[in-house]
């Protein structure tokens, strides 16, 4: 099993308030990318120069600006799962199923991003607020007597946000480039609180830590072809100024490229391909550097509606081995200036036992992680 | 100013509208419309592509009812030209054809290339036309015979209505695949690349990392028995290692993605390359298996040329096909030689082969060398190949083998009295391996336990390194009668022998086959007709009883059972209204040990009205399974009802109920258990956003006491047991001429619960905790996505 600083820290630390058990999963502990949008004010300030809707973004290998300023709120729901089991054998050793140990369901609001674009000329501004990272996770596990009666429970609960607020401005120096820049400063709180109810060994405990930090990024967009765009961002790596009670000291930097085709027919479409790189290894030892991959088709339906689809393949940095899948699903309404859009992405793995921060499992133990993210927003055109 | 009018005269003069279609921005601007609206309808343009109707126009902000009869006279519509609707066509069938990407299906990327450059159906021959989906030999010689008698075919309309014979199904099979004329090439070069992605590879038997540590805890807490029964110190430490090398990969195994790429080039009319590599994302190589050839058609007299690797199937298939898989009931095969790009190794060649045609005279020779998969004994020969998915580092590439061979084809057509279609043939096969083979059950079987490997299918398998065998096939074609036939004899081994007839009318076709497969006929290239594969049914069926259970692959092995048996099979269509789809009875003995078996199946399709179809499917099964004392029987009824409902154009809806049951004769090994049953009901909903994106919605709910159900999904076939529930969702989308996209999601949950634990003292956690009675849950959640990208 891969021990890191994180875990040694955190073990050190609930060590010390003689804390065995249960364990938290490495991607929550960390926390989950939000993915904010829209990508110009968060990720790639080049990008505040096409306009939303994406039609027409290019045109005959031309940029096109976005014609008015652009104002977006949206709201999100997370919600979580997490199944524990562990094999279960006959007595010729073999295995005859998984028991579940542990069953979770945890929901919590995701409030943003909040972001407004404002064109002019060949210029363009951008500014928005976004929760990035949602430490959000809660595990709970009763325990029971040979007669179902409960005689005890193990409570854990992590809360907060890491939230980012940016600016950014782009620039179209010639018809088929642009360029981009922007800073962020990131703040947020992580909360853990443990409760175990166990007689004769109840106790618990909370921790707070609070993060603060700076960081920029940089995007480049080029439109070689007609109907066909590639992007370049940059997201520097996030230096906590002052780290929390856990000894985090930023997140990691990550870079992508991003390709777009536009297809004409019956229901126009645009394809994106996503391909990206996050260097946790520089964050910490034990954890390693991934790529990750996205596709989405966007369709126009209705002259009104847009339908969006995809999937997305990303290992997790604690073990690249387990890759997280996810679903993309969208959908998006014009009405006036205004324009509604439903996202919602799924995902379901296995977890390692080396993905978590706490003590070693047994080796019959596994666990299965269900993810559902819900964000609803609006968008007025001024 | 001047020169401005000049060009509005002459671009609006009544005599010369505008092709609205392929106006540029500043001709639209010309219109007697506003900038702005100008703009609108060049980005319409822009987007859609195209105006398929001038009252597309009024989709367009700015167009009133008005400003478009101002319009009319000015603009018009210009029509998709032929060519552009055969485009639309042909990628239509590609995008089908892109989803039958099975193992049994390397001719699907002749079709491919025939809906580019067709086969000119005045120049077909036999062979050519029996390469086609469906089509049946009745068919082909129907066709051929139209021609000699001095037919011309000179389009779709004469091909249905004038060759007598012809069936609808063959007529259906043929008309994407030819043209009536000789036709140069579109394209001098084409091709297409395809990326899939997964994250369920479809893993065939697979064995968790517990069961690999039951099995060493078995060796290590055994051994005295193992000693008893005679293995030696050496060879019980040769399957700790082997256990512990599997156990290790599979515990790599946790990601389960594997990714592929393929590459076929098309350089004109004759000149084919392709490649393929795939990546398991659980081995560290970059690179897990890769795949090439190149073919050369139509040089002189040689037919067709490949170098790499290939697929190559002879008549009946029990000589020689080396298809990675063996499909029970399944009589239609496709003869050829052709490209293999497909996903599974087994057994594919690798080398060189071609085929010559001189008159009458079809020659065809072939050379491979390739790896094979196989059980490797503590002694370090062989115990016997293994086709496994995943292929676990102990099997793979564990021997090599080379293949030689040919065949030599004579058509009678015409000679005397012989019909057209008379064909006469030999082949002989020759196969070396690099190890001994010595299939040893002790090897395999867990010595000690309640069941010894004794079956006959097993234990007289074939040792040394070298095999030859040879055989000759005929067919003939009379009328609406055809008859096929090959026959197989294996050098100091057994035969195999398989005859198959066939009459057709327009609504009715009838076949009977029979086939004859002796116990020491031992062909790992057989592929012949058969109900149950070679090692089906037999102790390797049970990971439990075998001391490695990634040997449980075996019960796969694409090798017929030796069976004799006669199987009638028809479809009729009764009236517009009422259709049996398909029906038949096999009557087949079991070779092995005497037992005799009965299948029957019958599928029943009404139509009360237009746009609702209901089939009614029942299987009746009787057989007789072998134990070493007296055998058991087991009688298999299954009830299947399904609807498919067109509930608009766009729209279908189709639900299908199944109820199974199989009554066995009651044994202690299953506790007097004299039944056991499974039940599903599943729906789809298929949804089509427009003509190029279509949706399919599936849900489906089971439960099963110990009999496993399939079901259809998309375009695949699904296992279920226990009792459960999944969905999926899977879209197909051709984004543009160019771009097809395939994406699926999937999520299956599978409940068994077990019971009445309370008091079962042996079960327990692997820290020896007691469990009492809980539910195993299984919960698979899978992207599929595929990526094609033609031109």
């Amino acid at each position: 099993m891969k021990v890191n600083w994180q875990r040694r820290c955190l073990v050190a630390v609930l060590a010390m308030v003689g804390f065995a058990e249960p364990s938290i999963p490495m991607r929550d502990y960390l926390g989950e990318w939000l993915n904010p949008v829209p990508d110009g004010v968060f990720l790639n300030p080049a990008d505040l120069l096409t306009p939303s809707p994406f039609f027409p973004s290019i045109k005959g290998g031309e940029i096109l600006q976005p014609l008015s300023p652009r104002l977006s709120v949206n709201w999100g729901l997370r919600c979580a799962s997490e199944q524990r089991v562990r094999h279960v054998y006959d007595q010729f050793e073999n295995t005859i199923g998984e028991a579940v140990i542990a069953d979770n369901l945890g929901f919590n609001w995701v409030p943003g991003p909040v972001s407004i674009v404002y064109p002019f000329q060949r210029f363009a501004l951008g500014a928005g607020l976004a929760p990035v990272r949602d430490f959000h996770y809660t595990y709970l596990k009763e325990y029971r007597d040979e007669f179902y009666v409960k005689i005890g429970e193990d409570r854990l609960e992590q809360r907060g946000f890491l939230y980012s607020g940016n600016i950014a401005a782009a620039v179209k120096p010639v018809r088929f480039i642009a360029l981009g820049a922007g800073f962020c400063y990131a703040w947020g709180e992580r909360e853990l609180n443990f409760q175990r109810v166990q007689e004769p060994d109840t106790y618990s405990f909370v921790i707070k830590s609070g993060i603060k930090g700076l960081g920029w990024n940089a995007g480049l967009t080029v439109a070689p072809l007609a109907r066909f765009s590639v992007g370049l961002s940059y997201q520097s790596r996030l230096r906590f100024n002052s780290p929390d009670s856990l000894s985090l000291k930023g997140y990691p930097w990550k870079g992508q490229v991003e390709l777009n085709y536009q297809a004409p027919g019956q229901l126009p479409s645009q394809v994106k391909l996503v391909v990206g790189t996050e260097a946790w290894a520089e964050v910490a030892t034990g954890l390693h550097n991934v790529i990750f991959v996205q596709t989405t088709v966007e369709h126009i339906m209705l002259n009104l509606v847009r339908l969006r689809y995809g999937f997305g393949l990303s290992p997790l940095c604690a073990e690249p081995t387990v890759h997280r899948v996810e679903a993309l699903f969208g959908l998006g309404f014009n009405a006036g200036r205004y324009r509604i859009n439903v996202d919602g992405n799924l995902n379901r793995e296995e977890v390692n036992s080396s993905d978590f921060v706490l003590m070693p499992e047994p080796a019959d133990f596994r666990a299965y992680e269900t993810g559902f993210n819900l964000r609803t927003g609006v968008e007025y055109e001024f | 100013m001047v020169w401005a009018f000049i060009f509005w005269i002459s671009i609006f003069s009544p005599d010369k509208p505008l092709d609205i279609n392929n106006a540029g921005f500043e001709e639209i601007r010309q219109l007697p419309v506003d900038s702005i609206t100008a703009q609108k309808i060049y980005e319409y343009l822009w987007i859609y592509g195209r105006l398929n109707s001038i009252y597309d126009l009024l989709k367009i902000p700015g167009i009133t009812p008005e400003k478009l009869k101002e319009l009319k006279p000015l603009i018009y519509i210009s029509r998709r030209d032929w060519e552009e609707l055969q485009e639309e066509n042909l990628l239509r069938i590609q995008r089908r054809l892109a989803s039958e990407d099975g193992p049994s299906k390397a001719v699907v990327e002749d079709w491919q290339d025939l809906l580019v450059d067709p086969l000119n159906i005045n120049r077909a021959t036999v062979d050519d036309l029996l390469r086609l989906e469906n089509v049946s030999l009745v068919d082909a010689v129907a066709v051929i015979k139209y021609l000699k008698g001095g037919g011309k075919i000179e389009s779709r309309r004469d091909l249905a209505s004038r060759v007598d014979g012809l069936s609808t199904y063959g007529y259906r099979g043929m008309r994407n695949y030819v043209s009536f004329t000789d036709r140069a090439p579109r394209d001098r070069w084409g091709g297409n690349y395809r990326i899939k992605f997964a994250t369920d590879p479809g893993w065939d038997v697979v064995a968790e990392p517990s069961d690999f540590a039951a099995a060493l805890k078995t060796l290590a807490t055994d051994t005295a028995e193992f000693r008893q029964a005679g293995y030696t110190n050496e060879e019980i430490e040769f399957f700790r290692q082997q256990l512990n090398t599997e156990s290790s990969y599979r515990e790599q195994m946790r990601n389960d993605a594997v990714a592929s790429h393929r590459l076929r080039l098309r350089l004109g009319e004759k000149l084919r390359v392709a490649g393929w590599l795939e990546q398991n994302f659980y081995e560290p190589r970059a690179i897990s298996d890769i795949k090439g050839y190149l073919t050369v058609d139509g040089l002189g007299l040689v037919e067709r040329l490949l170098v790499g690797d290939y697929r190559l199937a002879l008549g009946q298939g029990i000589l020689l096909d080396n298809n990675s898989e063996l499909l029970p009931r399944v009589s239609n095969r496709t003869e050829g030689l052709f490209g293999d790009l497909n996903e599974n190794p087994g057994f594919g060649m690798r080398g060189a082969a071609g085929k010559v045609r001189l008159g009458r005279a079809g020659f065809l020779g072939f050379f491979s060398r390739a790896n094979r998969d196989a059980i490797v004994n503590p002694d370090s020969s062989v115990n016997w190949f293994i086709v496994s998915n995943p292929r676990y580092p102990t099997f793979k590439d564990a021997l090599q083998e080379t293949s030689t061979g040919g065949s030599f084809r004579f058509d009678l057509s015409g000679l005397g009295f012989l019909p057209v279609g008379t064909r006469i043939g030999t082949s002989v096969l020759s196969s070396q391996v690099s190890r001994n083979f010595r299939p040893e059950a002790r090897f395999l079987d867990l010595p000690g336990d309640a069941e010894i490997l004794d079956d006959p299918n097993y234990l007289q398998l074939d040792t040394g390194r070298t095999r030859m065998f040879y055989g000759a096939d005929f067919r003939t074609a009379v009328e609406n009668f055809s008859l096929e036939g090959e026959f197989a004899r294996q050098q100091r081994g057994g035969n195999a022998y398989l005859l198959k007839a066939r009459t057709q009318y327009d609504y009715l076709y009838v076949n009977v086959l029979y086939r004859h497969y002796d116990v020491n006929y031992v062909n790992h290239y057989n592929r012949g007709y058969c109900e149950e594969l070679r090692f089906e049914n037999t102790t390797l069926e049970k990971p439990y009883r075998l001391i490695d259970p990634a040997f449980a692959a075996l019960q796969d092995f694409p090798m017929p059972k030796a069976e004799e048996g006669v199987m009638v099979e028809t479809r009729y269509q009764i009236s517009r209204a009422v259709t049996i789809t398909r029906a038949y009875l096999d009557l087949w003995r079991n070779l092995a040990w005497g037992s005799d078996n009965c299948r029957f199946q019958a599928e029943m399709e009404y139509r009360p009205v237009f746009g609702v179809r209901l089939r009614f499917k029942q299987k009746v099964q009787l057989r007789e399974n072998p134990k070493p004392a007296v055998p058991t029987h087991s009688l298999s009824l299954e009830s299947t009802l399904r609807a498919m409902l067109a509930l608009s154009n766009w729209d279908y809806l189709t639900t299908e109920v199944r109820s199974g049951r199989t009554v066995l004769t009651p044994t202690l090994e299953y506790n007097d258990e004299a039944s056991i049953n499974g039940d599903f009901i599943a729906v789809q909903w298929e949804h089509n956003f427009s003509s190029s994106f279509n949706g399919e919605l599936g849900v489906a709910t089971w439960r099963s006491a110990g009999m496993s159900e399939w079901l259809f999904e998309d375009n695949t076939i699904d296992f279920v047991d226990g009792q459960g529930f999944k969905w999926y969702l899977a879209l197909t989308d051709q984004i543009s001429d160019n771009l097809l996209f395939y994406l699926k999601f999937r999520h299956k949950i599978s409940d068994f619960p077990h019971t009445g634990l309370a008091n079962n003292e042996g079960v327990h956690y692997g820290d020896g905790t007691p469990v009492s009675d809980f539910v195993s849950r299984e919960s698979r959640f899978n992207v599929s996505l595929q990526l094609d990208f033609l031109w």
